[in-house]
């Protein structure tokens, strides 16, 4: 998922900005930040934890759930995590039974945070907990009788994290691909006997071992 | 959270569910249910998700409560978590809604308790060094499941003097049959001490058609690392994690053997 080039959108308001004008504001400037993207609306809560989010497809059709900070700080962390599950259990009970094969419960979600302000703090415990989140910088303006905002997004460089993301990046696909127990090899002679083993027959629909096991199918031969 | 509250229940009660093959004619079954035997005695045992990564502590604590209800009926049981990392911590968070939703942050004690039912409870550890040494004497009639995924790099193998079983729990496929061979290489070589125990998770197969692999399993571990394991049955996470319905779970979900 990218975002675009920081841009700016108008439109033309009489009124102050209130935070559900700023939120409709928000959602509007979807389509523009995120191109080919669909916008829609879940029954129920968009609301939770004191944070207010929308929800997209991403042009890639992946689903994506944007919340609405007017700060991103350290205490504001703990409402994200709570709003992240629950809009994940949301989505979840939503899509099932609907396209149960399109989203599987425990399928990522991906988060846009839209935040006037982004403390270093927010960003570095976000990464440190392993959100992985695009962030969105945002700033009401207005001028020439006209109200709009200004999109920008956050590069974690700016705030001295970039280095370390990579490794935490590292150290969770180390974690999602690793085996404590590699560090003893198989002699031949095992794996030949092993190889021999008749495994048990599976079951047409076993939908989940079948797909783990091809997942797995890849990453064999890192095993020995 | 009323949907959430009830997961875990429905977890526990494909667990609970669990009946005893009477069928199996083997050595293992002489002893009755030795999962349940073997983490009854009130020792500390690890158990190994070999699948079920995100999961395992939802797994375990499942676990834990059908035990607290078929056997130990005055020890307390304590799930065990080593630096669980956030996916895991919200997966299990969204079966135990009173737990904070963030991982605790460390403190001087080297671990955080949380209560899940009135006899089962949950150990965060910070720090793998001989915290879970300390953890609960004989006296504190405390069985300790250390929950893992296998996938837990971060540890030293001297965090395994602190355990006296293992039981893994593996997919029947040649991935996962190899690298629970590969663990039981490690532990004969590693930590000779502890005893190990398989459970195999998965569905598409009979009791028969398990039991058959498992003979022929055993005989190739018997030969190569010349140790034992003990088979304790059958299950099926994968369902039990994704069962949506408030139907009556099937009772093969999990077999004890």
């Amino acid at each position: 998922m990218k975002i675009e080039e920081d841009f700016e959108i108008f439109w033309e308001k009489t009124e102050g900005l209130s935070l559900k004008e700023t939120q409709s504001f928000l959602s509007r400037s979807i389509p523009a930040a995120f191109p080919e993207s669909f916008l829609f609306h879940l029954p129920g809560m968009e609301k939770e934890g004191g944070l207010s989010g929308f929800s997209f497809f991403d042009s890639s059709g992946a689903f994506t759930k944007a919340m609405i900070l007017e700060t991103a700080g350290r205490k504001e962390l703990e409402a994200l995590l709570q709003a992240y599950l629950s809009f994940k259990q949301e989505a979840e009970s939503f899509f099932r039974g609907r396209g149960s094969r399109v989203f599987q419960p425990g399928v990522e979600m991906r988060l846009v945070l839209f935040a006037k302000t982004f403390h270093p703090e927010f960003i570095q415990y976000l990464r440190f907990y392993g959100v992985q989140a695009s962030l969105v910088s945002y700033t009401l303006i207005q001028g020439d009788g006209r109200k709009g905002i200004l999109l920008r997004r956050v590069e974690e460089g700016e705030w001295g994290v970039r280095d370390r993301a990579p490794v935490l990046e590292r150290e969770r696909d180390e974690k999602r691909e690793g085996f404590f127990f590699r560090e003893i090899g198989l002699d031949p002679e095992e794996r030949r006997t092993l190889e021999r083993l008749h495994s048990l027959p599976l079951e047409s629909d076993s939908g989940g071992l079948t797909r783990i096991q091809g997942k797995q199918e890849g990453g064999e031969d890192a095993l020995f | 959270m009323d949907e959430n509250t009830s997961g875990i229940k429905k977890v526990a009660h494909f667990f609970l569910s669990a009946r005893e093959r009477e069928s199996l004619q083997s050595s293992e079954n002489e002893n009755g249910k030795l999962i349940l035997r073997v983490l009854s005695e009130k020792e500390k045992a690890g158990v190994v998700w070999l699948r079920s990564w995100e999961s395992h502590l939802v797994l375990t604590s499942a676990l834990a409560q059908s035990l607290d209800r078929n056997v130990l009926t005055r020890t307390k049981i304590r799930v065990v978590g080593v630096k669980v990392p956030l996916e895991s911590w919200l997966e299990f968070h969204s079966h135990f809604p009173s737990l904070p939703y963030s991982p605790p942050m460390e403190d001087s004690s080297g671990y955080a308790l949380f209560s899940l039912s009135p006899v089962v409870e949950f150990a965060y550890i910070f720090n793998d060094e001989e915290v879970l040494e300390k953890m609960g004497g004989p006296e504190d009639r405390v069985a300790h499941l250390v929950s893992l995924s296998g996938q837990e790099n971060f540890l030293k193998p001297s965090f395994f003097r602190q355990l006296k079983k293992v039981v893994f729990i593996t997919p029947p496929d040649r991935t996962g049959l190899t690298r629970l061979y590969q663990a039981l290489k490690w532990i004969s070589e590693k930590a000779p001490w502890l005893s190990a125990g398989i459970f195999l998770d998965g569905r598409g197969f009979s009791y028969s058609e398990a039991s058959s692999l498992f003979e022929e399993y055993k005989a190739v571990v018997k030969r190569f690392l010349n140790s034992t394991i003990e088979f304790y049955g059958l299950c099926d996470s994968d369902r039990m994690l994704k069962r949506d319905s408030s139907a009556e779970p099937a009772v093969t979900d999990i077999c004890f053997f």
